[in-house]
């Protein structure tokens, strides 16, 4: 019993504020993992030649998938980081529980996560721009900021959605690590084991499952309700499974 | 084994970034972190913008293909020799060449393409109606036709040179965007990054008197109407 109880969302509030200004190595990282995203995206160009009688065709292909899945293994990985101890001991610079610091990495993690997702969108751009200015003539079929709106805000929502998703995935994970030091190997061993033994569930790929679960989806509005769901799970477990750690362990 | 290295890297990355933390050397100002970040966001934009700018002009630029049934269309009418269902827009040239009793068909070159259509008139009037089609290069989903080179057959008094067209080369680059992202939006999550190329050189329809004598060298493929 205290004089002046603090109100959760008080704490949770200054704790996710204290996170914008300490956690800044997440930004770092994220710009990190873009930039080597855009080059290799420029390296990983497919294409080919052909050669017929008096036509010879040559031609490449390029895409944005590398800077967006650098940004999805970025997010997964943070997700892990902010639950080691350097950064729970930040957290209790102020007047905490295990819930306060729970919810205000979640939002830390959202808001990081609406940063790169929207990062992650505009990062094709730059390998568009200077494949343009390249002597081949560059045909994109994209959804332009202008040319298509709509489109293109569809995209940076749907980017925003998946590494929120793998960014909470990140987070249980490493709260599964600071629960227990033999979780680390067995994750490990079942990232490399799971997809060999090809478990099934009533004759279906679990895994196939699992992927086809967000990625086969059609409507976002039924994408986001799914995504909100995992996520609360997701946080839900991390809460379940950290409540009896000790506050600075 | 390049699929291990990538995962290899990437676990090195990933190792790096959770290592980064307890090593107070490699941290950066926090206030020139968002400084880093705002330029490389406000560099990301300024892309995005720049692109729409330069999309305007130059990256849209190149024609659609037709759809496969126009091309469809388009090769049966000139294989019937079915001239007047090609739109205007298709045919190159039309000319009248005055011709005696004999024609002589001759080849320049080893890599001659031109369809060449023979149909027979149902008089002997002395003249050759030419009607040549325009050639059409389809790469992907992009019509290069304007692209390609070629030569249009070289008549004298009593014979037609079909020539070998100049050499073409066509580089390009497509991009698109992330597959992940493309999940709601209309453009076709589809891969296009099948190289599929249709090609066909310059269709040359000859519309002949009734008792033409034609000779052809043995390197022309000729298609005589109803013969």
């Amino acid at each position: 019993m205290y004089l002046t109880e603090p109100l959760l969302t008080d704490v949770v509030k200054k704790q996710f504020l204290h996170k914008l200004k300490a956690y800044t190595g997440v930004f770092n990282s994220l710009l990190v993992m873009q930039l080597i995203g855009i080059i290799l995206g420029f390296g990983t160009s497919s294409g080919g030649s052909s050669s017929g009688g008096t036509l010879t065709v040559n031609y490449s292909f390029l895409t944005g998938d590398v800077p967006v899945i650098f940004t999805l293994l970025w997010a997964f990985s943070m997700g892990i980081l902010v639950t080691t101890l350097a950064y729970r001991n930040d957290a209790f610079s102020f007047v905490s529980n295990r819930l306060s610091h729970n919810i205000s990495s979640f939002l830390f993690l959202l808001f990081a996560s609406v940063i790169a997702g929207t990062l992650a969108t505009l990062a094709g751009s730059i390998i568009k721009l200077i494949s343009s200015f390249q002597s081949d003539p560059l045909f994109a079929e994209t959804s332009g900021l202008f040319s298509s709106p709509a489109d293109f805000f569809i995209m940076t929502s749907t980017s925003v959605l998946y590494t929120a998703l793998f960014a909470s995935m990140g987070y249980v994970v490493g709260s599964f690590i600071q629960r227990s030091k033999f979780v680390l190997p067995l994750l490990i061993a079942a990232i490399f084991v799971i997809p060999l033994l090809q478990l099934n569930m009533r004759g279906q790929d679990l895994i196939a499952n699992s992927v086809a679960f967000f990625g086969t989806e059609t409507s976002l509005l039924l994408f986001l309700l799914k995504i909100i769901v995992t996520i609360s799970i997701l946080f839900a477990i991390s809460i379940g499974v950290t409540t009896k750690t000790e506050v600075r362990k | 084994m390049s699929g291990l290295i990538s995962l290899i890297f990437i676990a090195l990355i990933m190792w790096y970034f959770l290592q980064g933390r307890k090593k107070s050397t490699r941290q950066i100002n926090k206030k020139w972190t968002y400084v880093f970040l705002a330029t490389y966001a406000a560099l990301l934009i300024i892309a995005t913008v720049a692109v729409e700018l330069v999309d305007t002009t130059s990256l849209n630029s190149q024609p659609k293909a037709e759809s496969n049934e126009h091309l469809n269309r388009l090769t049966t009418a000139i294989q019937n020799g079915d001239i007047g269902s090609i739109d205007s827009s298709t045919i190159l040239s039309k000319k009248t060449q005055t011709i005696g009793k004999t024609l002589r068909m001759n080849a320049q070159g080893n890599d001659i393409n031109s369809t060449i259509i023979v149909e027979r008139k149902s008089e002997n009037d002395g003249l050759i109606e030419e009607t040549i089609i325009k050639p059409h290069l389809l790469l992907g989903e992009y019509d290069f036709s304007d692209q390609l080179n070629y030569e249009i057959p070289e008549w004298t008094a009593y014979s037609i040179t079909f020539l070998e067209p100049p050499l073409t080369e066509i580089t390009y680059t497509t991009y698109q965007e992330a597959y992940l992202l493309r999940q709601f939006t209309r453009t076709s999550r589809q891969r296009n990054n099948s190289h599929h190329t249709s090609e066909r050189q310059i269709a040359v329809h000859l519309l002949v008197p009734k008792d033409l004598i034609i000779t052809a060298d043995e390197r022309l493929y000729i298609n005589y109407i109803n013969e």
